[in-house]
């Protein structure tokens, strides 16, 4: 049984057509509802980790803990005006939020997330072609960045548009090379090897062992994706005032701010899917949420600890970063999975 | 088939639909902070403007809506002073983007392709790759000349 099904059962006196647009609209509903607390409780984990790494106390005034400082947060960028500035391109200008945040939920409802104990398998959509559909809808993303910088017609943004998609596409390369390394492996073991989830079926021995220069890079590639403070200098706040971002208030700009967590989240849910076994396990208990979860949370944190302890590098020692070092590797990675899986049989 | 996407459709509908009623609904203010009021409305949207002090307080002129310059006076940015070195990046990408697509329905029979369409791929691979080793050699790459 899956959640599908069971939302199916309930709805089915209502005849075959009703029932399933009932069916898919409710359970696109719990899906928006369930990723967006989860990008919630992530800005929540990471002000309290960054104001323990920093020695400070972090928020704890609204609600115990301060477990209720994001809504309040929420609710003040709701009650902002943004400000529409006098230069801006009108159709673009509005656009771009949403263009971002959109493109990360429907990456989010494209991924498998295993089972979960009596609800069966927790997933929305099963692609025959996910991987490559996952890695074109990621590719929204920076769509979003790009029209906002350049509709709003201020020289930080520019810049700072400039800066993030020369970011964005030079570690795109190496990424999909490394993704192309994982279907060459999963080709010998699944007839449907472009599937997310028989990709992820497969992985008995996760592909992290068997490819670490894979996960270095596909690790990198991410942190890149995901724009924080190795990689941010599509944002740098003391030379550009915050990049692409810069003429955007209100909701507007919380739209980016949730799409940049969201992007972390996504990346450590992608990581811990390819690299990590997934929501594989020892127990065969439907536990393969909480499995998938705890792997996630693990990379979160480690992705979080790399934010608050480097330092910005500059621009063009990024893009040699990309094409000069982890570009060779990942290709070196592909030879090596090709010849490890026609030879040895790994 | 078509049902494994139906959920995706959903999301996308659901999820821009409920940014345009949000964006419609939130105060986004213009012109409305500096222009003089010319006459009294009594539409229920105008009542609740008013009733939030949504104008208010108005501001003198509409310098408030300057782009953002770090508090010099702004001036609208031509954008036409584009290193070029973005250029070589977005040429490289351009490349490389089309040489992954190509790639992937190799990957997904790699098994039985078996030997020999790999050493062919590797030699595909390797042209690419050489243009990124001229790029480097040539000095297209380096940003601070």
């Amino acid at each position: 049984m899956s959640l599908l099904a069971r939302t199916y059962n309930i709805f089915s006196f209502l005849g075959y057509y009703a029932d399933t647009f009932l069916t898919y609209l409710i359970d696109s509903i719990i899906f928006l509802l369930a990723a967006a607390i989860a990008i919630i409780l992530t800005i929540y984990f990471f002000r309290k980790y960054m104001a323990r790494v920093q020695l400070r106390i972090g928020p704890n005034r609204v609600g115990k803990f301060g477990t209720l400082q994001l809504i309040a947060d929420a609710l003040k960028l709701m009650g902002k005006e943004s400000i529409l500035p006098k230069e801006r391109d009108d159709f673009p200008y509005k656009v771009a939020p949403i263009l971002v945040f959109a493109g990360l939920m429907v990456a989010f409802s494209l991924l498998p997330f295993g089972s979960f104990f009596w609800v069966g398998n927790v997933v929305i959509s099963n692609s025959e072609v996910g991987i490559i559909l996952l890695f074109a809808v990621l590719a929204i993303m920076p769509i979003g960045e790009m029209l906002a910088g350049i509709s709003s017609h201020n020289k930080y943004a520019l810049t700072g548009a400039l800066r993030s998609v020369a970011k964005d596409i030079s570690f795109e390369v190496p990424m999909m090379i490394s993704v192309l390394a994982i279907v060459v492996m999963a080709s010998a073991r699944t007839p449907s090897s472009l599937t997310i989830g028989s990709v992820v079926s497969t992985e008995i021995l996760p592909y992290g062992i068997l490819q670490p220069l894979g996960l270095f890079v596909f690790y990198i590639a991410m942190i890149a994706r995901a724009s924080y403070t190795p990689f941010d200098m599509g944002e740098s706040e003391s030379e550009l005032v915050s990049g692409y971002s810069t003429e955007y208030s209100g909701m507007r700009f919380g739209l980016f701010y949730v799409g940049m967590f969201g992007s972390i989240l996504l990346g450590s849910f992608i990581i811990s899917l390819f690299y990590l076994g997934g929501y594989n396990g020892p127990y065969e208990w439907n536990l393969g949420l909480i499995y998938l979860l705890i792997k996630t949370v693990i990379v979160v944190v480690i992705s979080f600890t790399v934010w608050l302890s480097m330092p910005r590098i500059r621009i063009d020692k990024f893009v040699n970063l990309g094409w000069k070092y982890l570009f060779p590797i990942s290709v070196f990675n592909l030879v090596l999975a090709g010849f490890l899986t026609l030879y040895l049989g790994w | 088939m078509l049902s494994d996407y139906i959920a995706v459709g959903f999301v996308l509908i659901l999820l821009i639909a409920a940014m345009v009623a949000l964006f419609s609904i939130l105060p986004s203010l213009g012109p409305v902070r500096y222009e003089k009021r010319k006459h009294i409305s009594f539409k229920f949207t105008d009542i609740v403007k008013r009733l939030a002090y949504e104008s208010e307080p108005p501001v003198k002129d509409s310098s408030y809506l300057e782009p953002y310059e770090s508090g010099e006076i702004a001036k609208k940015y031509k954008g036409n002073f584009i290193s070029i070195q973005y250029y070589v990046v977005l040429l490289l990408f351009l490349l490389f983007d089309i040489d992954m697509l190509l790639l992937f329905p190799w990957a997904f029979n790699f098994k039985t392709l078996g030997f020999y369409p790999f050493i062919e791929t590797l030699i595909f691979l390797a042209m690419p790759v050489f243009v990124v080793y001229y790029a480097f050699k040539e000095k297209y790459m380096e940003w601070l000349k």
